[in-house]
């Protein structure tokens, strides 16, 4: 390890097309009910082309477009989670059950923090991708009456894809029946040949952070999710130009040299969620000359991966080249089980624990991973899983590992002090020391972000 | 008026020697024994195989929850560690081979953690779709179902016969039908099999050949009664939630004079209440019952529970006074469902009592229990 290696860093230059983005998102799903356009509550989840065979829609993105002005303002935020203690649920269940539950009990989920405007929920729609969110989902009929629920099942392998086609067809009868509107299969197919590209483009960038110094850091591809698929939704044409637009960036990056901190001299993977509210938990590293190349979520929940015995990262070709034809609803349906299941492999990691742990150890070897530092938290259990088990096994084979107890929906029940001393030594066991003097390239208000 | 019957003896004895009861089977009958975690497992389609299957359970031993906190962190529940720490302990030395359904990822856990560490010739995963409610999980079970009996055939490399199944399916529904006329028995004003022979009985039936423990509950239903009537219980309890496989819970109730008249568990009545219908292809049969069986809060996941109803017809069934709702520490699914559950009671007229157990401190910390259960049989009997 060279602890004199000093290589050029510098911010992206397409943050502001992303940060665009999310602005773009906001201000859509505050005009949806005017505008006629489907508005739907649904998770967070990468999934985004189907619903797009009804035409326009936005959505809350599930934790709700309040959501990060809840998180950092304790007193509001105290108060909403005080009525979701009052109504039953303890951190035991899933966080972002919990913290939504807040902000709907707390009167500020639906209702703009800045104008006071309320977006009117059309259905309830979701792809559940893990026990949390399945078991969740009905509960918000409670407090929302009146208004279709559909949900869909994401198997956790591609072995039960026909039961995943069968309940796609079944969400559009129900959705059909709820909203009146006729399910386009032009409009579908179309949205979802963009959404295949936005996924093999995320793949691609993360695949680039192979390279030393990494041209991105974890934060800024979770970031870059956030804005562009969570929130925008990967279905758009102009969520697949910024894809394309940084994809190039970095390219160029990594043709440059360029990182995306100054001292790169250890790389780590962050495995679990590491925070949806602004936190350092991504960051705190860079100090130290260390920095997150990727974390499970980039890997798993971004790109589209071709799986292998080896549980490999080999970047998805496109549709052509895998000679998918699709032009029947049953065509583009098969596909998105092929994309959902087979190729993104985030309900796999969520839901089947046994293989979470050569996916990782193949990342260590394919990123050149010096060390993995792994989430484990109450708020997600899916994601939490076989933390002790994945950190054991690394460090059979050599790899540093750390687990944390974090908190990734609310910093209420995060102790990032603690955070901070564990990762310290944690570093420390690299030979990194704090950097004096050390000045991100990113700017000041990216970390409120 | 005669003795303690000898069923109930006897189904003690298997409890608590379990492993030894497996193995010597083993032994004598020259058979294979496969352990599962989850009660969403086909165990028809195990049986048919030829296959022994027992339930994986801990045994509150202290050094099998400190075995298994190396691969499963304390903020998960204790019973998977439970489980976990038994295989680690090599109590499970004998098994060939065990299976998991989809079920709970704390339980599916422990399975991943156990097939990555434990030497294991056979390792069953049965998909069960959550959403059970939904015409296409519906549709899709049975061949989910055929695919894995495929699998197990491959595996074991015999072929499981249609006949073999249904002929599983008679056994299973037997000892079904059997348990439940038992639970019948417990409607009475002064019923004859307390709440802990009656979970005794129904984890002997976990533990056993299923032959064995049909004959037993035959002779339990003949001897049953000839036993000198129980004093009336204080209250009438029914008891909901989390796997509590402790009995020493039951006895602990009754020895205040209370008694759990009828639970919700999947120890207990979720095992055998519902039997498998009777189709021409056997494997029909098995998904429809999967389908309409009294779901665990994991396969309660529709709008419009199909458990709770269930529950307020047991409580008027029984004639309950209270109920107990156990959540076992960190036990995210049951919790779920503990509010509704909770209001519906309280819309019954019904007083409840939620309590959090823990499987690893030892006795369950059910001793702490004892202010807030006395308070409760208080209330009752004070009218409040």
């Amino acid at each position: 390890m060279n602890l004199n290696q000093v290589n050029e860093a510098k911010w992206l230059d397409s943050w502001p097309r992303i940060k665009a983005l999310r602005s773009e998102q906001v201000k859509e799903m505050w005009g949806a009910n005017e505008r006629g356009d489907l508005l739907i509550w649904s998770s967070p989840i990468p999934y985004t082309s189907f619903i797009a065979g009804f035409g326009n829609y936005s959505n809350t993105g599930g934790l709700g477009p309040n959501y990060t002005k809840v998180m950092m303002n304790r007193p509001l935020l105290d108060e909403c989670m005080q009525k979701v203690d009052e109504a039953g649920y303890s951190t035991n269940v899933c966080g972002m059950f919990r913290t939504t539950l807040g902000q709907i009990l707390g009167g500020v989920y639906d209702t703009s923090l800045v104008h006071g405007k309320k977006a009117n929920i059309d259905v309830f729609f979701d792809f559940h991708v893990c026990q949390g969110q399945i078991k969740s989902f009905p509960l918000w009929r409670k407090y929302y009456p009146g208004i279709n629920y559909v949900g869909v099942e994401m198997p956790y392998s591609y072995e039960h894809v026909e039961y995943f086609i069968l309940q796609l067809h079944e969400a559009v009868d129900s959705i059909e029946r709820a909203t009146g509107r006729r399910y386009n299969d032009e409009l579908a197919i179309e949205a979802f040949r963009v959404e295949w590209e936005v996924h093999r483009y995320a793949a691609m960038i993360v695949e680039l952070q192979k390279n030393r110094p990494a041209p991105m850091n974890a934060r800024w591809l979770t970031s870059l999710n956030s804005c562009a698929v969570a929130r925008a939704g990967a279905h758009k044409p102009k969520v697949l130009e910024v894809y394309k637009l940084v994809y190039e960036e970095v390219k160029d990056r990594v043709a440059k040299g360029i990182g995306a901190i100054p001292n790169e001299r250890v790389r780590l993977i962050h495995e679990g969620v590491s925070s949806w509210y602004p936190s350092a938990v991504l960051r705190f590293p860079n100090s130290f000359g260390a920095t997150f190349v990727m974390n499970g979520q980039n890997a798993c929940g971004m790109g589209s991966w071709v799986p292998s015995d080896t549980s490999s990262h080999k970047v998805v070709p496109t549709l052509g080249e895998l000679g998918i034809k699709i032009e029947t609803r049953d065509d583009l349906f098969r596909a998105m089980g092929d994309c959902w299941l087979k190729y993104m492999r985030q309900v796999n990691v969520l839901e089947h624990y046994p293989s979470k742990i050569n996916q990782v150890l193949n990342a260590v070897e394919e990123w050149d991973i010096d060390g993995v530092v792994i989430s484990r938290s109450m708020e997600c259990r899916g994601l939490s899983g076989m933390a002790e088990e994945l950190a054991r096994k690394l460090k059979e084979n050599g790899i540093p590992a750390m687990v944390y107890e974090g908190s990734p929906n609310t910093p209420l029940e995060f102790n990032q002090e603690k955070y901070k001393a564990q990762m310290t030594v944690f570093l420390e066991g690299f030979g990194l020391k704090p950097i004096p003097d050390f000045q991100p390239v990113e700017p000041e208000d990216y970390f409120e972000f | 008026m005669g003795n303690r019957p000898s069923a109930l003896a006897r189904f003690s004895e298997v409890v608590r020697d379990r492993h030894t009861y497996a193995e010597n089977w083993k032994a004598s009958t020259g058979r294979q024994v496969l352990g599962y975690f989850c009660d969403w497992v086909p165990e028809e389609i195990f049986h048919a195989a030829g296959f022994m299957p027992i339930r994986i359970l801990g045994s509150q031993n202290p050094e099998g929850q400190k075995l298994a906190q190396r691969h499963i962190a304390a903020t998960w529940c204790s019973y998977c560690r439970e489980c976990l720490g038994e295989g680690l302990l090599g109590k499970y030395h004998y098994l060939d081979g065990v299976a998991i359904s989809h079920g709970c990822w704390q339980i599916r856990q422990a399975h991943a953690v156990w097939v990555q560490n434990i030497p294991t010739k056979f390792d069953f995963y049965n998909y069960v779709p959550y959403s059970l409610h939904e015409r296409s999980a519906q549709a899709y079970l049975p061949v989910e179902l055929r695919r894995f009996k495929a699998k197990v055939e491959d595996d074991v490399g015999r072929t499981i016969s249609d006949e073999a199944v249904r002929r599983s399916i008679e056994i299973y529904n037997t000892n079904r039908r059997l348990m439940r006329t038992v639970y019948e028995l417990r409607k009475s004003d002064t019923p004859p099999i307390s709440s802990a022979e009656a979970i005794e009985m129904v984890l002997a039936s976990m533990y056993m050949d299923k032959e064995e423990h049909n004959e037993l509950l035959r002779q339990l239903l003949d001897e049953l009664p000839k036993q000198e009537p129980k004093a009336v219980p204080r209250a009438r309890i029914i008891l909901i939630g989390s796997v509590t496989p402790e009995v020493s819970l039951y006895r602990f109730i009754e020895s205040m004079n209370a008694d759990v008249v009828i639970d919700d568990n999947c120890i207990g009545s979720r095992y055998f209440w519902d039997e498998t219908p009777i189709t021409d292809d056997p494997i029909e049969g098995l998904a429809s019952r999967f389908v309409t069986r009294i779901p665990c809060p994991l396969y309660d996941v529709g709008l419009g529970s199909r458990r709770l109803p269930v529950l307020a017809q047991f409580a008027k069934e029984y004639r309950v006074d209270a109920a107990l709702l156990v959540h076992l520490k960190f036990c995210d699914v049951h919790e779920y469902d503990m509010p509704a559950i909770d209001e519906q009671f309280r819309d019954m007229g019904i007083p409840t009592l939620r309590v959090e157990t823990d499987l690893s401190v030892p006795g369950g910390a059910i001793g702490q229990l004892r202010t807030r259960i006395e308070a409760l049989l208080e209330m009752i009997e004070l009218g409040i």
